[in-house]
């Protein structure tokens, strides 16, 4: 069909059978689109070639490239297993060396032990015969210490005996001269409050003396009063309290109580 | 000094205490009652019954008057006249050591009339602790005039002299 369709017999043929049936310049513009028309479906044509080839080309390396990506992946996987095969190698040959090394630590260990424990022995040995050597000097030397201290002691005690003695006797002779003073003073007090209380009781006596004369004073003059207001009250006949009224109102009038 | 018609002066004059004024107060409103209601003869029985002889007779006295007779409206107004100067009326209080006697409330009134007047009447009350005298309140002042208030203030005056003669 295609091939058929380049053929430019084919076109003439169609060109011309087209002119036959268009005429003039209609004819021309007719001829114009379809050349147009044909050039682009050839262009088409060899696009697609194009990108037919390309395609197929890009298949072929896309499975190449599987192909190198899978290689890979298995080299990888090869050197994985030899690594972790060494390693664990490694390790098993580190533990048993770390296990002949802590055997033979032990057995060092164990042998400074027991020569530490020999040094101490003898150290200690040796100190406590220095320090018993030490003691018996020191006993003989605290033995003439006390020996000396005794004497000090007798001596200093002798001294301060005779001291205290001393200060005895003084302290008596000042307590028996302060108690005289005391003795004397106390006695002045005494005399001079005896007098002060002798004195204070006088007035004592004077005031309640007067004290009670003033409240006699006032009972007798109460009971004048009484007498005389009762007396007074029933002796008085109604012309005498009419008398007396009439007194006391005139009174009040010249005193002005009634002036407004 | 409050004025009084001269038409009520025969009846107010007599009037000596509180309790007489207040009492008069009511006769002269039973009175004005009973003549305006129930007559004169009524009128004649009230005045006869309950009042008395003395202001009985002065009212009679005043009824007899020629502007009195048959002018209910003068009686009227005389009885509201009377009621009017009772109420202006001032009491003298007198407090006295015993109960007091007519005779001794007219003396005391005559002494009111003549030195205060007729509008002044007395208000007497009883205290035997006073012994004599009397203790005066009046138009709201006070006075101790009393027998046991001298006697007091004498002692007290006198009380050097009075002890000097006991001792």
């Amino acid at each position: 069909m295609l091939s058929s369709f380049f053929d430019i017999n084919f076109i003439k043929s169609l060109i011309s059978s087209s002119v036959s049936v268009i005429p003039g310049s209609l004819a021309l513009l007719f001829l114009m689109v379809i050349t147009i028309v044909v050039i682009n479906v050839f262009l088409l044509a060899i696009f697609g070639l194009v990108g037919a080839a390309f395609l197929r080309r890009m298949h072929i390396a896309s499975g190449s490239l599987e192909q190198q990506k899978q290689q890979a992946h298995e080299k990888a996987e090869a050197l994985l297993e030899n690594a972790r095969k060494e390693s664990l190698r490694l390790v098993d040959g580190a533990g048993k060396k770390a296990g002949e090394v802590l055997a033979q630590t032990q057995v060092v260990k164990e042998a400074l032990e027991a020569q530490l424990t020999r040094a101490i022995q003898e150290f200690s040995q040796k100190e406590t015969d220095r320090v018993g050597h030490i003691g018996e000097e020191l006993v003989i030397a605290y033995r003439a210490m006390i020996e000396s201290s005794k004497q000090q002691y007798s001596d200093v005690a002798g001294a301060v005996t005779k001291e205290m003695a001393s200060d005895a006797q003084r302290s008596i002779k000042q307590f028996g001269e302060f108690l005289k003073d005391q003795t004397t003073h106390y006695e002045g007090t005494l005399k001079q409050q005896a007098q002060e209380g002798f004195m204070s009781a006088q007035k004592e006596i004077s005031d309640y003396k007067r004290e009670s004369l003033r409240h006699v004073e006032d009972a007798i003059y109460l009971i004048l009063n009484l007498v005389a207001k009762s007396v007074l009250g029933k002796v008085l006949s109604l012309e005498d309290q009419q008398d007396l009224i009439i007194h006391a109102l005139n009174e009040a009038k010249q005193q002005g109580f009634f002036e407004v | 000094m409050i004025t009084i018609p001269d038409i009520c002066m025969p009846i107010v004059r007599n009037v000596r205490t509180k309790e007489e004024r207040d009492m008069l107060a009511e006769e002269m409103s039973e009175l004005e009652a009973t003549l305006f209601r129930s007559g004169q003869e009524a009128f004649e029985k009230v005045l006869s019954t309950r009042l008395s002889e003395r202001m009985a007779s002065a009212m009679r006295d005043i009824l007899g008057r020629q502007e009195f007779k048959n002018n209910s409206e003068n009686l009227r107004i005389f009885f509201h006249d009377v009621k009017n100067v009772l109420d202006t009326f001032v009491p003298l209080r007198l407090t006295i050591a015993v109960k007091p006697s007519e005779e001794m409330i007219d003396r005391l009134h005559e002494w009111v009339q003549k030195n205060l007047g007729i509008g002044v009447i007395l208000d007497i009350g009883y205290d035997g602790s006073i012994r004599g005298g009397a203790r005066i309140i009046f138009n709201g002042r006070y006075r101790e005039m009393t027998l046991a208030q001298m006697i007091t203030d004498t002692l007290a005056k006198e009380k050097t002299t009075v002890m000097g003669m006991i001792k």
